[in-house]
């Protein structure tokens, strides 16, 4: 703070000179980009409507803004009074005979231009000078005469003609495409199409081939089946015609004077017989299942008297063997290495 | 009621004519400013400091923020109507014509108008005032006007600051999120930059200027006895520079659209 109050005058000063330096710069650089420091020369022209016409609007030849609309007016006869500009750069391009025309697009797309066609002659026209536009006979009649040279690129019509052209040529381009891709997917159903699709096209007609071929066999196998079926079916009839009829094999098997009713009539004898059979073999499976109790019961002590008996054996084997070796007799007993028997009973196991 | 109503409107009518006298005795006494002695140029200069200097950060600040908002605001949203060049005249409307202005008198309001209101409130009540009307110095001359031509002059030169860092400043903030050839930006600015614009943000910065500085000196010196005054005063004084802005500015607006 105190350096701003000690030097406040240079400051103060710096902060307007800058201000104004600023300003006097973009001041400059708009006359510049404006062009007010660059000489224009004014013309006039008419057209039957004012549609399409604004004040600013840019003149152009091939693209490039040679001047621009002042002033419009609508005059007493109707008809609307133009003043325009052409930049000095191209005073040149502003020969007798020149045009104007309003270029409006017909779809209303793209808004509308001031075009500047220059004449074939080559003297300047003066400065307020009247230059004729197309919208009427005298613009149009220097056109038809040929005074006037009008850049292909320039002609209304013949420009959507140009746009609509690429536009054709990419409908057709892509008709044909399509055409080709469905040309494809044909060969490729039919079969004729090498690549993945074709082959598993063909894959699956050949699939098809060998389950047409399983299809037969089956059906044969089937219609045998079929025919041995029948004849089950009409066996069962027979048996069932058999088994239904009043006179046939039941009615003879039950008739009291049959043969299962004259063996079954015996006062029962044949029935006691098989139940002191049954009884018998009854008797016989207790006694047995008894038996096998008392063997397991004693089975401990049955194993301990095999153990027993095995280990005199072998003991015995030794005095037979040292009886054998004795000094007196050969020469001593051999000594042999103890082998724990491999048999432990259950009650032994320690778990 | 009706005699309420009457000596409502007399006292309002005393009132503006008091006002419109007041600002006429600174504007007489603003024309024999220029053959005053060294201190009352000194008194400019400071006021010039406080007003404008220390308030040129604030400014740049909010011009680069606001110009990059519209730049990146207009640059995403006009393309897809296919009015991408519309960015430059709504720029130039809002920065240089409307917003500019208004905003740089929002702050001085803030900052200087209640300070001059505050300070000249306070000498009334130390009878300073009556001090230098007791040694000859005239009061309007020592300390209305230095501050009335320093606000001024401050709010012009912060309104041509503000245009420039709100037009050219906020380019190159833009350029971080959506780059613009800068060949391009600067050559549609300056052709839709017209004489017309710079006129009128100018006419505003010095209508607002002498509307801010005389009504913070009118209702500085509008404080009779109490310190308790100065705060009601200085409220009143920036109320009502905020209604006179805005009406000027409507009006200046009107005339602006009557001529182009």
């Amino acid at each position: 703070m105190k350096f701003q109050i000690r030097f406040a005058d240079q400051i103060v000063g710096l902060f307007i000179i800058l201000a104004v330096m600023s300003v006097v710069f973009i001041l400059i650089m708009m006359g510049i980009n404006q062009r007010w420091f660059a000489k224009d020369y004014k013309y006039t022209s008419s057209f039957k409507t004012g549609n399409g016409l604004s004040v600013g609007m840019p003149i152009k030849l091939k693209g490039f803004q040679i001047g621009s609309v002042d002033k419009i007016n609508l005059l007493e006869d109707n008809t609307v009074e133009i003043n325009f500009h052409i930049f000095d750069t191209y005073i040149e391009k502003v020969r007798k005979n020149s045009v104007l025309e309003l270029s409006v697009s017909p779809i209303g797309i793209g808004g509308s231009g001031m075009l500047f066609y220059p004449g074939k002659a080559t003297d300047i026209i003066p400065e307020l000078s009247f230059i004729p536009s197309t919208d009427f006979e005298e613009g149009k009649e220097l056109i038809a005469k040929e005074l006037v040279n009008i850049p292909p690129g320039d002609d209304t019509i013949l420009n959507i003609i140009n746009d609509i052209s690429p536009l054709l040529r990419s409908v057709d381009s892509t008709l044909e495409s399509l055409d080709e891709l469905l040309i494809s997917a044909n060969a490729t159903i039919e079969g004729d199409m090498e690549g993945p699709v074709g082959d598993i096209i063909e894959e699956v007609a050949v699939m098809v081939t060998m389950l047409n071929n399983a299809l037969s066999t089956a059906m044969i196998a089937a219609n045998e089946i079929l025919t041995n079926t029948s004849g089950i079916t009409s066996n069962l009839e027979i048996t069932t015609a058999g088994l239904t009829d009043t006179k046939g094999l039941v009615t003879h098997l039950l008739d009291p004077k049959g043969s299962i009713a004259t063996l079954l009539d015996d006062d029962d004898e044949l029935y006691k017989e098989l139940f002191s059979i049954v009884a018998e073999i009854a008797k016989t499976t207790e006694e047995l299942s008894a038996f096998v109790k008392y063997i397991n019961n004693t089975q401990p002590q049955i194993s301990e008297l095999l153990e027993g008996s095995r280990e005199a054996l072998v003991k015995g084997k030794d005095v037979l063997e040292g009886l054998s070796n004795n000094p007196l007799l050969r020469g001593g007993i051999t000594g042999v290495t103890e082998q724990p028997t491999t048999f432990m009973s259950y009650g032994e196991e320690e778990f | 009621m009706l005699g309420k109503l009457g000596r409502w409107m007399i006292n309002h009518i005393k009132a503006l004519l008091y006002g419109l006298g007041f600002f006429f005795q600174i504007m007489k006494a603003t024309i024999g400013f220029a053959r005053k002695g060294q201190v009352g140029k000194r008194v400019l200069t400071m006021q010039i400091l406080f007003t404008g200097v220390q308030a040129l950060t604030n400014i740049s600040l909010i011009a680069i923020a606001l110009g990059a908002v519209i730049i990146i605001q207009g640059v995403g949203i006009l393309p897809q109507f296919g009015q991408g060049d519309l960015i430059y005249p709504i720029l130039i409307t809002i920065i240089t014509r409307e917003l500019g202005p208004m905003l740089c008198a929002f702050i001085i309001i803030a900052r200087s108008g209640t300070a001059i209101a505050t300070e000249i409130g306070s000498n009334v009540v130390n009878h300073e005032i009556e001090a230098y009307i007791a040694t000859g110095i005239d009061p309007i001359s020592y300390l209305a006007v230095p501050r009335f031509i320093g606000v001024t002059i401050s709010l012009l030169l912060l309104n041509l600051y503000f245009n420039f860092f709100g037009l050219i400043g906020s380019y190159f903030i833009t350029q971080f999120i959506h780059p613009i050839q800068a060949a391009e930006y600067f050559r549609k600015i300056l052709f839709n930059l017209h004489p017309e614009d710079i006129v009128s943000s100018i006419i505003k910065s010095l209508v607002f200027g002498i509307i801010i500085s005389v009504v913070s000196i009118y209702y500085g010196f509008k404080v009779e006895q109490s310190s308790t005054e100065i705060p009601q005063m200085t409220i009143k004084a920036v109320g009502m520079s905020f209604v006179l802005c805005m009406l000027a500015d409507a009006f200046i607006v009107l005339i602006y659209y009557t001529l182009y």
